[in-house]
């Protein structure tokens, strides 16, 4: 469905993201790893299309994604932001920011389809006429989440969906995030510098360190010491629980 | 985990209600601000019913009782006239609430637009419009004032007007300002995603957010146009006489300050007393508005 | 071991509401990990310790006592002895906790001659010894603005800065939370090696029971401002209380689906 080909995004004068590929079928799920500074944040941008891309091709459904008008590019994926607290309109109600892409778009039926996205992520509709101050982190995060299925997207981006939350809301998300998947059979592309959250919600993952990906394995392997790259195995190693040096107090 | 109250508001009106009843709530906890408040209310309030409370008409002319001590007649005295200055007070206050209503109602929503335009586009916009408000901040304001009121005439729409072009810039530095902070964030971006085109973002989602530092420092601001509508009316510029206005009685009482003061000190003290309640209103609001947007 | 700290019937509330409800508990020189989902309290718990609580906080305790001195009725003068000095105290995100105008080093030299009365060549010989205790390069580093050293980084710097004083008990705020596992790994690696060799007490407050499994002696588990389990760490696994079952599987694992 969407394909990427030695991909390179610059900024600030630098090459951010250089000689990318990958390719996620209708309804597949990648998920990237790579710790700060990999590139990671910035190639999910590129693709959201909120960065220019300097070099290499995208393409959805086969068409070069710059044919596309940034409406339909909508249609297509829509990203959810890693910051729960930054990604909602402060002054902006729940039902007003999930109204936001309706209006823009045209599409009626306004009420109906806000309280089905509301549904959809486990928020009744008590949440509509609630203020992004009232609400929890976890709250917040899944309302970026019924945002963003709003046009209905074919894939949906997600940058650091967990970090910002704690590891209850974290495991709420990720339970809703699979159901979301398994019934309405969207596309994830995520990217993550949690290996076990991208293991969990990704069948494919792919290693990134200096822009560039050093490794794409299954997830499943993963866990069986499949990774071959040092750097897919460092990450692993951090992914495991800290040992300590001494014993005893 | 922090929602506000037990039972969900069942509507974006109600939603609405309860955020401006908790902002009322938090100016209410502020002594300082609710004085200013009930300063600027009463002001109103008498400038309002300024006909029905005047004693007197205030441009009778009484030549046998001219500069009288206050008493029991005319409260505040007569000036050199002999018109009741209590009457000029309260008409007056008609003339400075007038300017200060339509410099407030004109000028933060232009600097809102200059400023969120020039901040948003950035470019040729941004220069065009900020060097145009460098222009008009290099001068001090009531010089400003003076010459625009000088080439235009004297006159109240034109020293409206005057004191307007010469307030505007410093909003819509703010607005550029805070403009330039939102225009980056992440409901912005997501905005854009959705589809909202530039103005619709800028509308929609910028604008609102630049409202309130600018709504602070109109009130803040109404002080100085207080005074500077004053200075005009000082130096004869402002209404034509014999309308009542405070800064040209207080020009006409300053022949008289020494031994008939309350001829200059009865509007001089309404000038300060009226800055001061603008003042404290805005300092309250600035601690109810500010914090609560980030 | 004797007792470090002393909390009994700690409560906070803003207003009408209790954040902190009846919270007890005793702690040497060990590792304790408070654990809780955010908006527990944990945060509220450390800053009452330090009686750094933010405006609006009511605090009441039975006892409040650091090495047997009075927390709760302390003066500002003893607080400012206890802060810093014997109570470091180790905050999220250092982008926000470390001075962005001063570099790196002379913030630790500032931290160290806060404390100790030494010149100006000595306070910077102690400066690049913490800068080498916690693996930053000391020439490098200390001349490094907060803004050009990464998150991980910044952290040990700020451990650094705490640890000047030699103080009998850290509070660690999810010094962690802000990191991704590499760089979470390299500050855990230094915190343990730290706290073991100066015999340090450190309470390590945190969301993921997980993480402080592996670090902590001891484990203790707050849920809306009670804590319902208190329990060793290798103990863990046994935890009978529904809300610690559920913090022990809500993390996801690699390997488990």
């Amino acid at each position: 469905m969407i394909e990427a080909r030695d991909l390179s995004v610059r900024r600030g004068g630098r090459d951010i993201v250089r000689g990318v590929s990958f390719a996620v079928a209708a309804g597949g799920a990648l998920g990237i790893v790579g710790e700060s500074g990999s590139g990671k944040t910035t190639l999910m941008r590129a693709l959201a299309g909120l960065v220019p891309i300097a070099g290499g091709g995208l393409t959805l459904d086969g068409a070069p994604i710059a044919t596309l008008a940034p409406r339909a590019r909508g249609r297509a994926l829509q990203l959810v932001f890693q910051d729960p607290y930054g990604s909602l309109h402060p002054r902006h109600t729940v039902a007003r920011a999930l109204m936001e892409p309706v209006a823009v778009h045209r599409l009626g039926d306004a009420a109906r389809r806000i309280d089905d996205a509301l549904r959809s992520v486990g928020l009744g509709p008590e949440f509509r006429y609630r203020y992004p101050h009232q609400l929890s982190g976890g709250q917040r995060q899944r309302v970026a989440v019924a945002r963003a299925l709003m046009l209905a997207p074919r894939l949906l981006l997600l940058d650091e969906p967990t970090a910002a939350l704690d590891v209850l809301a974290q495991a709420e998300m990720i339970a809703l995030l699979r159901a979301l998947r398994r019934e309405r059979g969207i596309g994830f592309l995520l990217v993550s510098h949690d290996l076990a959250l991208v293991a969990a919600l990704a069948e494919r993952v792919a290693v990134m360190q200096g822009g560039r990906f050093v490794e794409e394995l299954d997830a499943a392997a993963l866990a069986h010491g499949a990774a071959r790259h040092p750097h897919t195995r460092d990450l692993v190693a951090a992914s495991r629980r800290y040992r300590r040096a001494a014993s005893g107090a | 985990m922090s929602i506000a109250s037990a039972r969900a508001p069942r509507s974006a009106a109600e939603a609405r209600l309860r955020e401006l009843a908790a902002a009322a709530r938090a100016l209410a906890a502020n002594p300082a601000g609710l004085a200013g408040l009930a300063i600027v209310l009463l002001l109103v309030l008498l400038a309002l019913a300024a006909p029905v409370l005047a004693p007197d008409d205030p441009n009778r002319q009484d030549l046998a009782l001219r500069l009288a001590p206050p008493g029991a007649l005319h409260w505040l005295g007569t000036d050199e006239l002999g018109r009741d200055i209590l009457s000029r007070l309260l008409y007056g206050s008609r003339i400075t609430l007038a300017i200060a209503a339509a410099v407030a109602a004109t000028v933060p929503l232009a600097g809102l637009a200059a400023g969120c335009a020039a901040g948003f586009f950035g470019g040729i916009a941004d220069a065009v419009l900020m060097r145009t408000a460098d222009v008009f901040l290099a001068f001090p304001r009531l010089i400003l004032a003076l010459a625009l009121v000088a080439a235009m005439g004297p006159g109240l729409a034109h020293a409206m007007l005057a004191i307007a072009l010469a307030a505007w810039p410093p909003y819509a530095r703010l607005a550029r300002a805070e403009t330039l902070a939102l225009r980056g964030r992440e409901f912005v971006e997501a905005a854009r995603l959705a589809g909202a085109s530039p103005a619709r973002l800028l509308v929609r989602h910028i604008a609102p957010l630049c409202l309130p530092s600018l709504i602070v420092r109109a009130s803040l601001d109404m002080a100085g146009v207080i005074l500077t509508a004053a200075g005009l009316g000082f130096l004869g510029l402002g209404v034509a006489p014999p309308t009542a206005e405070w800064g040209a009685m207080i020009a006409a009482g300053r022949r008289f300050m020494l031994d008939q003061w309350w001829v200059a000190a009865a509007p001089g003290v309404a000038i300060a007393v009226a800055a001061l309640g603008f003042n404290l209103l805005g300092e309250g609001l600035r601690d109810v508005l500010d914090p609560r947007q980030r | 071991m004797s007792a470090l700290l002393e909390v009994e019937d700690l409560r906070v509330s803003f207003g009408a509401r209790e954040a902190v409800r009846g919270v007890g508990f005793a702690m040497g020189r060990e590792r304790l990990a408070l654990v809780g989902a955010s908006g527990a309290g944990k945060s509220l718990i450390g800053r009452s310790i330090l009686r750094l609580l933010p405006p609006g906080a009511a605090m009441r305790a039975r006892r409040l006592a650091f090495d047997g001195t009075d927390i709760a009725q302390a003066d500002a003068a003893s607080l400012r002895a206890l802060r810093g000095r014997r109570i470091g105290w180790v905050l999220q995100d250092p982008k926000f906790s470390l001075n962005p105008v001063m570099t790196i080093g002379a913030q630790i030299e500032e931290a160290v001659r806060l404390h100790q009365p030494i010149s100006r060549r000595a306070a910077r010989e102690r400066t690049m010894a913490l800068l080498e205790a916690v693996r930053l390069e000391p020439a490098r580093v200390s001349a490094l603005y907060p803004h050009e050293v990464s998150g991980g980084m910044g952290q040990r710097a700020m451990i650094a800065m705490m640890l000047a004083p030699d103080p009998d008990l850290l509070i660690a705020d999810e010094p962690t939370s802000a990191l991704d596992p590499t760089s979470t790994q390299q500050v855990l690696a230094v915190l343990d090696a730290l706290v073991a060799r100066r015999g340090m007490g450190l309470l390590f407050i945190s969301h993921d029971l997980d993480l402080v499994a592996g670090f902590c002696d001891r484990v203790l588990v707050l849920e809306a401002g009670r804590i319902v389990e208190s329990c060793a760490a290798a103990a863990l696994e046994e935890a009978r209380h529904p809300y610690t079952r559920r913090l022990l599987a809500a993390r996801p694992r690699l390997g488990v689906p």
